[in-house]
């Protein structure tokens, strides 16, 4: 259950892409750090580039791979971000455009229910992450197939009378903030 | 970030070309080690090759023309990106040579340039690409009057690494 005017889908995206590039840019701070050839270096175990049976040749790994420091360190930079929601309560998305998490099934919003809401929300992110720590590209696989499902039903519950998956199962919703319009 | 693309292995392409020219000695050939006491190959001219990224198996041609005095060398040219949806690219080197050092700058428009130095006649050399998240890149070489041989390596966890043949035209 949403509540809100008809604005709140349009919010919803706009908070999205604020947390979005926000996690990008923390991504580029990263790929200047220890961590961005981290996570390099597990990019090519997972992947196991130069390798003569891997897939993962041609063009495109290439271009990716020029960028590795910052690409293979892209799902935790955009995780960390996320990870407000559960943390704090709210993103810095969400406190731009005036929004926050509400229960959508018990009277109070629990701890529990932002963390189940955040771990299937940001599956896609963790998942990649715990897949280059492992150097497991089957992992990798999995976890991407289950991210663009979470996602793609995301951006339909914004369009269609219809919650979004991160949102039925931990029971809450998005709401404006108390004193917005 | 495709331009800096572009910038970085047509730096790489460019400098290597470049310094493997004055590489090696006349007459040796192609694989062998480079001579640290034999005279420089006759390397002004047209040449044509290709570069390989054994790593991700990408490859494509290349076009260079050289010029070399006494003091200095120079090169312009263009490497195919078509595999990498780049289209072909061009760009420049000049460098300076005293003694049996050569330093060299590379650049490619206003996105990014590089330098490296090479002492001796060793067929290899180092450079760095002021781009944001390119990294540097090691090479190595050998040089005779009609072939230049060469190795890459840039040295991001995840960057591509291979071989560039040129033979004169």
């Amino acid at each position: 259950m949403e509540h809100g005017s008809a604005k709140l889908p349009l919010l919803r995206l706009l908070t999205t892409i604020v947390d979005l590039t926000l996690g990008i840019l923390l991504g580029l701070l990263l790929s200047n750090s220890a961590i961005g050839p981290f996570f390099a270096d597990r990019a090519v175990a997972m992947l196991r580039i130069g390798s003569t049976d891997t897939v993962w040749k041609g063009p495109i790994p290439m271009m990716i791979g020029i960028l590795g420091t910052f690409a293979y360190a892209l799902p935790l930079s955009i995780l960390l971000i996320l990870l407000t929601e559960p943390l704090v309560g709210t993103s810095p998305g969400k406190l731009i455009f005036g929004l926050q998490i509400a229960s959508a099934g018990p009277p109070i919003l629990s701890r529990k229910q932002l963390w189940y809401r955040s771990a299937v929300k940001t599956i896609f992110f963790w998942g990649l992450v715990l897949s280059l720590l492992l150097g497991s590209w089957i992992l990798a696989v999995c976890f991407t197939i289950l991210g663009l499902a979470v996602s793609f039903n995301f951006v339909l519950s914004l369009f269609l009378p219809m919650r979004s998956i991160h949102e039925s199962l931990s029971q809450t919703c998005v709401a404006r903030s108390p004193g917005d319009v | 970030m495709k331009k800096r693309t572009v910038v970085g292995y047509l730096a790489c392409v460019f400098a290597g070309a470049g310094l493997l020219a004055y590489l090696g000695c006349g007459g040796s050939s192609p694989g062998s080690t480079g001579c640290t006491t034999c005279p420089l190959p006759s390397l002004a001219g047209s040449w044509a090759g290709t570069w390989t990224d054994t790593r991700y198996n990408v490859t494509g041609p290349i076009t260079a023309t050289l010029q070399q005095t006494a003091t200095s060398f120079s090169s312009t040219g263009t490497i195919d990106l078509t595999s990498l949806g780049l289209g072909s690219q061009n760009g420049t080197a000049t460098g300076t040579i005293s003694g049996n050092a050569l330093v060299f700058t590379f650049t490619s428009g206003a996105v990014g340039s590089g330098s490296g130095t090479l002492t001796g006649t060793a067929g290899s050399g180092t450079g760095n690409v002021t781009a944001m998240n390119f990294g540097g890149f090691t090479f190595t070489g050998t040089v005779s009057d009609t072939i230049i041989d060469g190795t890459f390596n840039f040295t991001s966890p995840t960057g591509g690494r291979g071989t560039i043949h040129l033979t004169k035209r």
